[in-house]
């Protein structure tokens, strides 16, 4: 059946109901719910005022649609529901609490993870200061203020190899050697294999190695210029 | 229906990781997304595991919403239902139970109720009633709720689960013709089309029902019935 809508027939689909015109049965079915548009809503209506049959079809889809409004918010059913939301909320409360423990340690983690870089940094710098310390004596602090009181001379020139270790800067509350204007005593030590002795012509070559503890380091090499003249 | 300002700010706090928030958004939709699932599949447990999984990928899910979707137009409990239905179509379709007859949606086999001549007794009184919940309504009034309900319930299980899902999302949840095709993730012309297709389906499969009930009720007819015609009769 086909009418002035262009309806085909539901033959096929399910049991022949009203007429037969799905389209416009389609338009009575939004109808019904107040949610046709406004072509639907006019075709709804007009082919309602002409087919006795969609009629009927109205008034036993209101009665179906009215039996399941009806039992939106049945009793039994408002009890499982409830008794299911219970059962998840339970759940849930289980499921997303262990994330809180998790969170901590994810936490806890990268400080711990910091402090032991932090710690593995402060040995690493106590071992490259010993290590520092050792191959470089001359650091020594304690030498600090005896190279303030050193009386350099302002310009220094190269004269000859010479390796002057464990020079003592300190002068001595008694000095066993005479002053000069180079006002620098030193020692040598055999520590250092056979080094050049710097030639001091106005300095007598006592040692004064228990003297001083002071532990003092020129560049080999380098002789103060004062010397360099006297040689001269 | 657009968020609330209320909604909007709970989403937000529950976004962050606000437990609080959440619980609240489940207070809200738990028992509505519980109901939607037990209607639609008619088994306690299959709706008590599916409310879970909705819920904690609603938990995870919000978290990973860009922010530009949550705006004024956002709807929270649409989004809940989306998440609620496709998990209910997994469901079925992981244990091939689409258009299968739901044993367990008739509260006939649990126990609750006898039969006989057609009518449906209350066969003991539920703790709600002892408390005078039910007893407001009168009991005859509770049984005809109850049998009515049952009747609902065995017609919509029989049904289609896309048929039953637009019945169910419109005329119990009350979502507006657009919004339970988002739902469904459907055009709103084949939402109309197979909600008019449900409509008759569920017209038929009453009078089958009402027909069965008028005699003496016998589960058997009802197997046979459904098994015969597949469930999905209506979508042939």
């Amino acid at each position: 059946m086909q009418d002035r809508w262009g309806g085909r027939s539901a033959a096929g689909t399910l049991d022949n109901v009203g007429c037969g015109n799905e389209r416009a049965q389609m338009a009575i079915s939004s109808y019904l719910d107040g949610e046709a548009d406004p072509a639907e809503r006019a075709m709804a209506e007009w082919h309602l005022a002409e087919c006795r049959a969609c009629n009927g079809l109205l008034a036993s889809w209101g009665q179906a649609t009215g039996l399941v409004r009806q039992t939106a918010h049945d009793v039994e059913l408002e009890r499982i529901a409830r008794a299911i939301a219970d059962q998840t909320r339970n759940w849930l409360a289980v499921e997303l609490q262990p994330e809180r423990p998790v969170l901590k340690r994810s936490q806890r983690s990268p400080g711990l993870a910091l402090g032991g870089i932090a710690a593995a940094f402060a040995v690493l710098v106590a071992i490259l200061g010993v290590c520092f310390s050792t191959a470089f004596p001359g650091s020594d602090l304690r030498s600090a203020p005896a190279a303030s009181t050193a009386t350099l001379p302002a310009t220094v020139a190269v004269v000859s190899p010479v390796t002057v270790n464990n020079l003592s800067t300190q002068l001595p509350a008694t000095p066993s050697v005479a002053r000069s204007s180079l006002s620098l005593s030193y020692a040598n030590t055999k520590a250092y294999n056979e080094p050049a002795k710097a030639e001091l012509p106005s300095l007598k070559t006592t040692p004064v190695l228990n003297q001083y503890s002071g532990v003092f380091s020129i560049t080999p090499g380098v002789v103060p210029a004062t010397q360099a003249a006297e040689r001269d | 229906m657009a968020i609330k300002k209320l909604d909007q700010y709970i989403v937000e706090r529950a976004r962050q990781g606000d437990h609080e928030a959440f619980s609240a958004i489940f207070e809200e939709y738990g028992r509505p997304i519980a109901g939607y699932l037990y209607r639609l599949l008619g088994d306690r447990e299959a709706a008590g595991d599916l409310s879970q999984e909705t819920f904690l990928k609603a938990y995870r899910g919000l978290m990973k919403l860009p922010p530009s979707e949550i705006g004024p137009d956002f709807n929270l409990s649409a989004w809940l239902f989306t998440i609620a239905h496709h998990n209910a179509m997994d469901y079925l379709r992981r244990n091939k139970r689409r258009g299968s007859p739901v044993v367990a949606f008739s509260w006939l086999d649990v126990g609750r109720f006898r039969t006989g001549s057609g009518a449906v007794l209350v066969e003991e009184r539920s703790a709600e009633s002892a408390t005078g919940g039910y007893c407001e309504a009168g009991e005859e009034n509770l049984a005809e709720q109850v049998a009515l309900g049952d009747v609902v319930g065995r017609v919509l299980g029989r049904l289609a689960k896309e048929h039953a899902a637009c019945l169910i999302l419109h005329y119990h949840q009350g979502f507006s013709y657009a919004e339970a095709a988002k739902i469904l993730g459907l055009p709103l012309t084949t939402f109309k089309m197979r909600l008019y297709r449900a409509r008759q389906a569920f017209q038929q499969a009453y009078q089958h029902e009402t027909a069965e009930a008028s005699g003496d009720y016998k589960a058997e007819e009802s197997d046979s019935f459904t098994s015969r015609d597949g469930g999905d009769w209506d979508a042939r």
